[in-house]
């Protein structure tokens, strides 16, 4: 110890001067501005336009001519459908960081094998909006060898491929005594003789207004966000007892029949009911998240309740099993994914890795792909403001592309309805 | 930066100039500026790209009524920082990503922060952009564009004393983030 003028330098906070942030600052914030020849065009082509708002831009396929909206096909292919099965090609998950890594080993990229062959994705999104009911929509975009192969389409409410049928997963508003109960409900939506969410029993009075939020959906898995008196909760539901009427008074009192995160003999993150002995101790409250164009596990400490230390949900250090997420493998780098565009905050890319789905804040753009890169952009739409991606299901195999293309487009066409007991 | 000099005459012109060649002018001389700034204070790139376009087309559509006493640079940026305020105000940063929902402290979300990770120049830069909105403005303000006090609080409607006094903690931020190797903070 070196006496009175002895400083703990590491201890010490340092305020930056004024040359000294005159001098990091001096250029501008990023390697590459975004002002660049492709805006100022876009600006020069609009100064002679009247000063109206942003309009909708439909579908349209990238560079085969502006304002051509598609329309699916409807292919008749009577061929059973079975879920596709990616589970002996997942590679170990890249680290966390995920930013400069793909998820996969780097041979598995570079000896991806893009067999001639389509892709069919379902992409459900959500649109959160301040002050009022989360929106839910599906895309269904389609992509193969051929231009024609090429096709978007999108519905309201989330349809999810379960096993094979598929459900159609949406939130329903119900006036209780005391407020207003919006409540996640599923049905199965290939079944011709129901076409409406299963009722709630809204329980008597006493129960204030609960919100619900659909977060994931995959497999037969429904992550839900919950607000009740103020607070978030978490839930993993099984689709199955979503389609089951549901009480208002076992939603509030947290009595609902639930699912647990439980560590599988691999290693992997499955689930399991809550009184499994599997189950992963701990942890009540979970679902899943996106990260760098995967989902991961995101949990909460039995228990958190209004514990500021524990309110933040942390990751969970398991790998995704298949059993909840069946394709989890990002065959791009995000450096790769950014050389074209900059702004992208999340992608997936087909098991078949010959289609790339890119989202930016504003708008998501779709890529074939060649020999473990992107190849050409086939197609761009709109995403909403607020809109993120709670939904990537992939079907590749050739006897069922066009078996969803053609079932998921006519569900399009039909609207989802909702009743309660009172 | 760029001198603002050049552009005196803008003062003068009347509705007849081609306001076409004097747009391209001003897009080459800021651009940049306009489009660096819209994207510090929105850390979206694709927004930052709409905000440039929208400032590009309301300078455009107002050259010839620009008599401001700030100078042209001055001028686009307020323009730029009123239509950042608008987008705020529209809400169309919303969105709930479950381990975002709980941030308060204008930290940016993990998407925005991988962009920034891997395109910012510098490691003062990550941190200028981590920073508060209100704080955040001032620095890159006083820092980068080099505007003085005065051009500061006018452009922002508060008084030089809450410029500086923004700046102050601003700094204070920053030392306790780590981005400073000047005076320490005894």
């Amino acid at each position: 110890m070196q006496g009175g003028n002895w400083r703990r330098e590491e201890a010490v906070a340092v305020i930056p001067t004024d040359d000294e942030l005159k001098r990091e600052l001096a250029h501008g914030p990023l390697k590459r501005s975004g002002f660049d020849e492709r805006l100022r065009r876009r600006i020069e082509e609009r100064l002679d336009e009247n000063p109206v708002r942003r309009p909708f831009r439909p579908f349209r396929l990238a560079g085969m001519g502006m304002g051509v909206c598609l329309v699916i096909a409807a292919v008749v292919l009577l061929i059973r459908l079975h879920p596709v099965n990616t589970g002996g090609t997942q590679q170990q998950l890249a680290d966390s960081s995920g930013s400069d890594t793909v998820a996969g080993s780097a041979a598995a990229v570079a000896d991806a094998e893009e067999t001639p062959r389509r892709s069919v994705l379902l992409l459900g999104l959500r649109q959160d909006t301040d002050g009022e009911a989360s929106a839910y929509r599906t895309l269904l975009v389609s992509g193969g060898p051929d231009a024609s192969d090429w096709s978007a389409a999108d519905g309201d409410g989330i349809i999810m491929p379960y096993r094979t049928d598929f459900w159609r997963l949406d939130v329903q508003e119900i006036q209780g005594n005391n407020g207003t109960f919006r409540l996640v409900g599923a049905y199965n939506a290939s079944r011709g003789d129901t076409g409406t969410l299963p009722p709630v029993r809204a329980g008597g009075g006493g129960i204030g207004p609960i919100e619900e939020r659909i977060l994931f959906a995959g497999n037969r898995y429904v992550g839900i966000a919950r607000l009740t008196s103020g607070e978030w909760t978490y839930r993993m539901m099984d689709i199955a007892d979503l389609s089951q009427p549901r009480n208002v008074r076992l939603i509030a009192s947290d009595a609902e029949r639930h699912m647990v995160p439980a560590v599988q003999t691999d290693g992997r993150l499955g689930v399991a009911e809550t009184d499994m002995p599997e189950r992963l101790g701990g942890i009540d409250e979970w679902t899943l998240a996106r990260k760098a164009g995967r989902w991961i596990a995101v949990g909460r400490d039995e228990g958190a309740g209004k514990r500021m230390e524990n309110t933040i949900p942390r990751e969970l250090p398991y790998a995704i099993g298949s059993v909840i997420v069946a394709h989890n493998e990002l065959a791009l780098y995000w450096d790769d994914i950014r050389a074209v565009q900059p702004a992208a905050v999340d992608a997936v890319t087909s098991p078949a890795r010959n289609m790339a789905v890119i989202l930016t804040d504003r708008k998501i753009v779709i890529y074939s792909m060649k020999n473990g890169k992107l190849d050409r952009e086939m197609l761009d739409m709109e995403l909403k403001p607020g809109e993120t991606v709670i939904m990537a299901e992939w079907a590749t195999h050739v006897d069922y592309v066009d078996e969803w293309i053609r079932r998921v487009s006519e569900l399009f066409g039909e609207a989802p309805a909702s009743r309660a007991l009172p | 930066m760029q001198s603002d000099t050049g552009f005196e005459y803008l003062r003068f012109i009347g509705e007849q100039a081609d306001r076409k060649a004097l747009l391209t002018e001003l897009m080459n001389a800021y651009g940049k500026d306009v489009w660096n700034f819209a994207y510090s204070m929105t850390r979206k790139w694709d927004q930052a790209d709409d905000i440039a376009q929208e400032v590009f087309l309301k300078a455009y559509r107002n050259l010839h009524t620009f008599r401001s006493q700030a100078s042209v640079k001055t001028w686009l940026l307020a323009i730029t920082r009123n239509m950042v305020l608008d987008y705020r105000k529209q809400a169309f940063f919303r969105r709930v990503v479950l381990v975002d929902a709980f941030r308060e402290d204008g930290a940016s979300s993990s998407a925005e922060r991988e962009v920034i990770e891997s395109l910012a120049v510098n490691d003062m830069w990550k941190q200028v952009l981590e920073l508060p909105y209100k704080y955040r403005e001032v620095v890159i303000l006083y820092a980068h564009y080099q505007l003085s006090m005065k051009e500061i609080a006018e452009m922002l409607g508060v008084s030089e004393g809450t410029v500086k006094s923004r700046l102050f903690h601003a700094r204070r931020k920053l030392a306790a983030r780590g981005g400073g190797r000047g005076d320490s903070d005894r």
